[in-house]
């Protein structure tokens, strides 16, 4: 009877995949599922951390939607190189799957299997492995950064489908071009040179593609596309060809989309081509050798690589055991591909999140440059040292070889603490020591000594606690004890670890910039520390030391598998039944087990809450007060005036922006006349105000702020959307201060009717959750980056960021928060009346792009009439439309000065007809 | 050759989930006496070689060695006891230096004289010129003595052995049995199990015979032969142990491949 191919392909299919996770080959002892479990967890971390940094960029940016759709490309870019660096590392790992092995050979050549079966199965294997990896990793940035980025027009679906489908072909072109390479390298070279060189060929290609994924460029926009010096740049790294395709797949209409994606269509066919062409030649031919010389002995280990772990081993440790137990933990983490691949992965995301840190610098906005001490670096290499020290601490727990463990059984002739020093002065040797190393000597290289030495040693003192801290119930020596699976689930911590290492990381590296600065500080920040050091080590060692402890080689199971007797077979270690006796943990009842958690929690919550007020301390120090301050009511109020001559302009902001936002435009305006800017009372630099804080308040508050700071009548009034509300209402009890008025893309009141209604009833939590988030310095944490500055709006970087530092300010959000409902404003704006004989522009925005409610784009030809309406208002009003969206400031601020300057001229040659001025 | 009971087992039960896998198992081993200890596959043999080395506790019973129970001084029992487990597992990572240097660091030798006995036991072993290459590319064979080599480096006074000669070729066997024989000529226990009953009736002077977790023989070989009227080790272990018609058995198996 013949075999079903199709059932054959089936079973193999199966056999190949799993082979192909466990990277380390047919180890019986690995739990295959459960390591694909642990390291889809790691990736999907990595993942909710990325959408985590990336996207309150979008949500709440001041950007124009299309531009804030071309400042996506560069986020877009490094999606796509990211895709592509993990798929092509994991690749890599599996290269010892790809071409067949030894058993492929003797179990699979009897059998009645085509090898055209036997290649299906495989490719398909190790591609479904792929595509895994690639979902996990893509997993909450594919399902939120579509939807955040559709174009103007398009339909979400779109863009969703758009994405995965690049990911796909970006994935697909990297592991088709390793199996063409190494199908290639099979051919050419001879089998036994193949063999040897493998491993070299691994290495290079690892060097490859984490420098070209950390050394590109962030060339990723329109402009450095299209640079002629970028070119040779386009030629060699493919993620620019995907973005290329990317855009010209959601509909972007710049012809360098269209060069980019012809590229990534033409390499993707080449690569393929050459795989698929390749591969099954090199599969016979290395399966015909693989026959024949069956044999072969794998290369001898290096020679420099035995002598140096001797060399470290004898001088580093003094006993024997520690030297063993060295040398052991070494070899095994080096060999074992699990290990290695888990390490890789911790050691990876340390670096991915480190340079994700230092790429702040390449786009200008960091707070000081790299060859000082800054945060990022510091929080970089903070960041480093965790992860490693913790990933091969959970390594540690992951066995090797489980069966094997009997040698360590019967030569346990020491005393348990001997081994446990043993193990902790190999997680010293083997991670520690080694970062901190590496780290004072690239400190030392690119800032000056002292801070670089006082780095490297807070960087000790923190390696000393993790480490204590990580080794406190750790009862084995390395790789030798069983794993529970159910028990520990890695997964789960991973997520949580993730996000409160990055938490307290950033908060730590905050406190040293700030201790660096001054002696007195930096000795209190180490004094704190090293006791913390002292009192982890402590408890380590009375656990170390501890008269009923034991060394450990089976995980103790749950009591209620101990009271039915249903023990392993191969089960205890008879001592080992005191492990679960001092083993509290497991009785405790579930409250008292929450107990650190809790107390985790509460850690970080109070670790946000310093971090936020760090932060705003940092902040005053960093943006001072621009302005003065007045008192009204008892509370201050900030105001800043400059320039000479009458009318003097007075500035109101949008809803939502400090005063300072007009920086550029005052400055212009301030050339010809007396301008000011002010911020409304819980904005910028004014205190918070009492509530509700509407127009009537808003107008009443700047009335008695312009008394208190005696600027001269008239004013000209200029208010930017909802500010002109606010801007009516103040005409509408002191007409006879306001001389003119200019309206920036203002607000209608015909038209705040449709606003936000709908999501009035949420407006009392979202400002709740806000200020919660605010308070413990969540939103402080994800705008660290405030994006690029809108290169039309004239502002420098540093005012970008003040403008950005002041918005997030909590009393900032409350009083953003208050403000509305918007319709409160348009009644009270309508009752003011209209404008008399004042001379009045109205700016209306030609471009359609508010992206603050959809349904305003409908109405956009309404708006245009109701700008006109309120034109009318005045005998001397005027509608101008200006070719920019709604942020008018930040897109054309020229057409505001301008503007602005008619109404002030009118008001002098109206004034120079009457004959007189008022004054004050 | 003294009467003195350098190793012996007392009433020594193992129950898991209430089966026996060793029931109420008493025998003795004396020093410079080599004992086998035979069984089909399933008997408890391994069993009783764990609880022997202390990897596995009995349920009831003790185990004693000159005389003291081994709970007592686990430390320096595991001192003077030499094991080499069944199916030699290993570390395939590491080579076989680095695994010998390894068990002489976790036993406390000095580094030089960890040197010194790693290279001449490989030596001895024909291992030196594969030394430095991962054992995942040895046979068993070559396993077996690596294994064997760092049951010997500490210089034991119990020698156990469980299953020694799977996978050795014929020159390696002559070496192991005249190694048991030196080992006992030197005044050591030495107890090993195996199915290679020629060898086994050339180098033991004593038989334990396992049957289903019980003990069915207990003797010198002569007196065991004397016994059973039985001219061979083989035909002895048949009549007391094996339970199936060979013959039947084998002509079904051929049957079974028209299904």
């Amino acid at each position: 009877m013949t075999a079903n191919p199709e059932k054959q392909l089936r079973i193999l299919y199966r056999v190949f995949l799993f082979r192909a996770v466990d990277a380390s080959g047919l180890s019986a002892a690995s739990d295959t599922s459960s390591l694909l479990g642990q390291i889809l967890a790691i990736l999907a971390a990595f993942s909710f951390v990325l959408t985590y940094v990336l996207l309150p960029r979008y949500v709440s940016s001041p950007l124009s939607k299309p531009r804030l759709l071309i400042a996506a490309w560069v986020d877009e870019e490094f999606l796509i190189a990211t895709t592509m660096a993990i798929t092509g590392l994991f690749s890599l790992l599996a290269w010892t799957v790809i071409l067949p092995e030894t058993q492929d050979s003797t179990v699979l050549s009897p059998l009645p299997v085509r090898l055209r079966t036997i290649l299906f199965a495989k490719f398909a294997a190790i591609g479904s492995m792929l595509a895994i990896f690639g979902v996990g990793l893509n997993f909450f940035t594919g399902i939120s950064f579509p939807f955040l980025t559709v174009p103007a027009g398009g339909q979400p679906v779109r863009t969703f489908a758009v994405y995965w489908a690049v990911m796909a072909l970006a994935g697909a072109f990297v592991f088709s071009s390793l199996v063409g390479l190494q199908s290639v390298a099979a051919i050419m070279l001879p089998y036994r040179v193949f063999q040897r060189c493998s491993t070299y060929i691994q290495l290079f290609v690892i060097g490859t593609i984490l420098g070209v994924y950390f050394l590109t460029p962030p060339v990723a926009t329109v402009e450095g596309l299209t640079a002629p010096e970028n070119e040779h740049l386009l030629a060699f790294i493919p993620s620019f060809w995907f973005l290329g395709l990317f855009q010209s797949l959601n509909g972007a209409v710049e012809p360098i989309c269209h060069t980019l994606a012809h590229r990534a269509w033409w390499s993707l066919l080449a690569a393929f081509g050459v795989a698929v062409a390749a591969y099954p030649l090199a599969y016979r031919k290395v399966l015909r050798r693989a026959i024949e010389q069956p044999h072969v002995a794998p290369a001898v280990y290096p020679l420099f690589f035995r002598w140096a772990a001797h060399f470290v081993a004898n001088r580093v440790f003094s006993r024997s055991l520690e030297r063993a137990v060295f040398l052991f933990t070494l070899r095994s983490l080096a060999r074992s591909g699990q290990h290695r691949l888990l390490m890789a992965m911790y050691g990876g995301i340390a670096f991915a999140v480190s340079i994700a840190y230092s790429k702040s610098f390449l786009q200008g906005i960091g707070e000081a440059p790299w060859y000082e001490p800054n945060i990022p670096l510091l929080s970089a290499s903070m960041v480093l040292l965790a992860l490693t020290v913790i990933g091969v601490r959970a390594l540690f727990a992951l066995p090797i070889c489980l069966p094997a463990n009997w040698i360590f059984r019967v030569t346990a002739i020491h005393r348990p603490a001997d081994y446990f020093s043993a193990t902790r002065r190999s997680l010293f040797a083997v991670v520690a020591i080694p970062i901190w190393i590496s780290c004072t000597l690239f400190f030392l290289a690119i800032w000056p000594g002292l801070p670089s030495i006082e780095h490297t040693l807070v960087l000790v003192v923190l390696g000393c606690i993790l480490i204590d801290l990580a080794l406190y119930g750790f009862r084995s020596v390395p790789f030798t004890c069983s794993y529970l699976a159910g028990g520990a689930n890695l997964k789960v911590r991973l997520g949580i670890f993730a996000f409160g290492i990055l938490t307290i990381t950033s908060i730590l590296s905050g406190i040293e910039y700030w201790a660096i600065e001054k002696p007195a500080r930096y000795c209190a920040l180490s004094a704190i520390l090293v006791s913390a050091a002292l009192w982890a080590a402590s408890r380590r060692r009375a656990f170390a030391m501890s008269t009923y402890n034991r060394l450990q080689f089976e995980k103790v199971p749950i009591s209620e598998i101990f009271a039915l007797d249903l023990r392993p077979e191969s089960a205890l270690f008879g001592d080992e039944a005191y492990v679960n006796a001092i083993n509290e943990q497991l009785s405790r009842p579930f409250w008292k087990r929450l107990r650190p958690v809790m107390a985790f929690a509460g850690i970080l919550l109070t670790a946000g809450f310093a971090y936020e007020k760090l932060g705003e301390w940092r902040d005053r120090r960093q943006f001072p007060q621009v302005g003065r301050s007045f008192n009204i009511d008892g509370r201050s109020l900030n105001i800043y005036c400059s320039g000479q001559g009458i009318p003097t302009v007075i500035l109101e902001s949008n809803w939502g922006a400090p005063g300072f936002s007009w920086v550029y435009i005052h400055k212009q305006i301030a050339k010809f006349t007396r301008a000011c800017w002010y911020d409304r009372a819980g904005y910028g630099w004014s205190a918070p105000g009492p509530f509700p804080n509407h127009s009537d308040t808003i107008a009443r508050d700047l009335h008695k702020l312009l008394q208190a700071s005696g600027t001269r009548r008239p004013y000209v009034l200029v208010g930017h959307a909802m500010g002109a509300f606010h801007v009516r209402v103040f005409r509408g009890y002191y007409p006879s201060e306001v001389a003119g008025l200019v309206f920036v893309d203002p607000m209608s009141e015909d038209l705040t009717i449709h606003i936000h209604n709908h999501i009035e009833a949420f407006r009392p939590t979202v400002l709740f959750i806000d200020q919660l988030m605010g308070g413990l310095g969540l939103l402080r944490l994800a705008s660290r980056n405030s994006g690029p500055v809108p290169s039309a709006s004239g502002l420098s970087v540093r005012e970008w960021a003040t403008v950005a530092a002041l918005r997030l300010q909590t009393k900032s959000l409350v009083a953003t928060g208050k403000e509305p409902p918007l319709w409160i404003g348009g009644e009270l704006a309508r009752a003011s009346g209209g404008f008399g004989n004042v001379p009045v522009v109205v700016l209306s925005a030609g471009i359609q792009d508010q992206e603050e409610d959809p349904e305003l784009d409908q109405h956009h030809d309404f708006k245009m009439t109701l700008h006109a309406k309120l034109a009318g208002l005045s005998k001397r009003g005027k509608q101008v439309i200006v070719n920019s969206g709604h942020q008018m400031p930040w897109t054309a601020p020229n057409a505001v000065v301008s503007a602005v300057t008619e109404v002030v001229t009118e008001v002098r040659n109206g004034t120079l007809n009457r004959g007189s001025a008022e004054k004050d | 050759m003294g009467e003195d009971r350098a190793l012996e087992l007392r009433g020594v039960t193992k129950l898991y989930s209430g089966i026996a896998a060793v029931n109420n198992v008493s025998f003795a081993a004396a020093a410079g006496e080599v004992t086998a200890y035979l069984g089909p596959n399933g008997s408890g043999k391994s069993t009783t070689l764990k609880i022997i080395t202390g990897l596995l506790e009995p349920t009831e019973g003790s185990v004693l060695f000159d005389g003291r129970a081994i709970q007592q001084d686990r430390i320096g029992y595991k001192q003077r006891l030499g094991y080499v487990p069944e199916e030699a597992q290993i570390y395939p990572r590491l080579t076989a230096y680095e695994y010998l240097e390894m068990v002489g660091g976790l036993r406390g030798f000095a580094a030089p004289r960890i040197k010194e006995k790693t290279n001449t036991f490989l030596r001895l072993f024909s291992l030196d010129g594969d030394s430095h290459v991962p054992m995942s590319s040895y046979s068993k064979g070559m396993r077996q003595k690596v294994v064997l080599a760092a049951a010997l480096l500490h210089n034991p006074d119990l020698m156990v052995l469980d299953e020694p000669f799977s996978g050795l070729d014929i020159s390696s066997a002559l070496v192991l049995t005249d190694l048991i024989r030196e080992l006992a000529a030197r005044g050591k226990v030495v107890l090993f199990s195996a199915h290679e009953l020629h060898i086994v009736e050339r180098v033991s002077s004593r038989v334990v015979i396992l049957h289903r977790g019980s003990v069915v023989a207990n003797d010198r070989i002569e007196e065991l032969r004397s016994l059973l009227s039985l001219p061979s080790l083989e035909e002895i272990f048949s009549q007391l142990v094996v339970e199936q018609d060979t013959r039947s058995v084998a002509r079904e198996l051929v049957a079974a491949m028209d299904l």
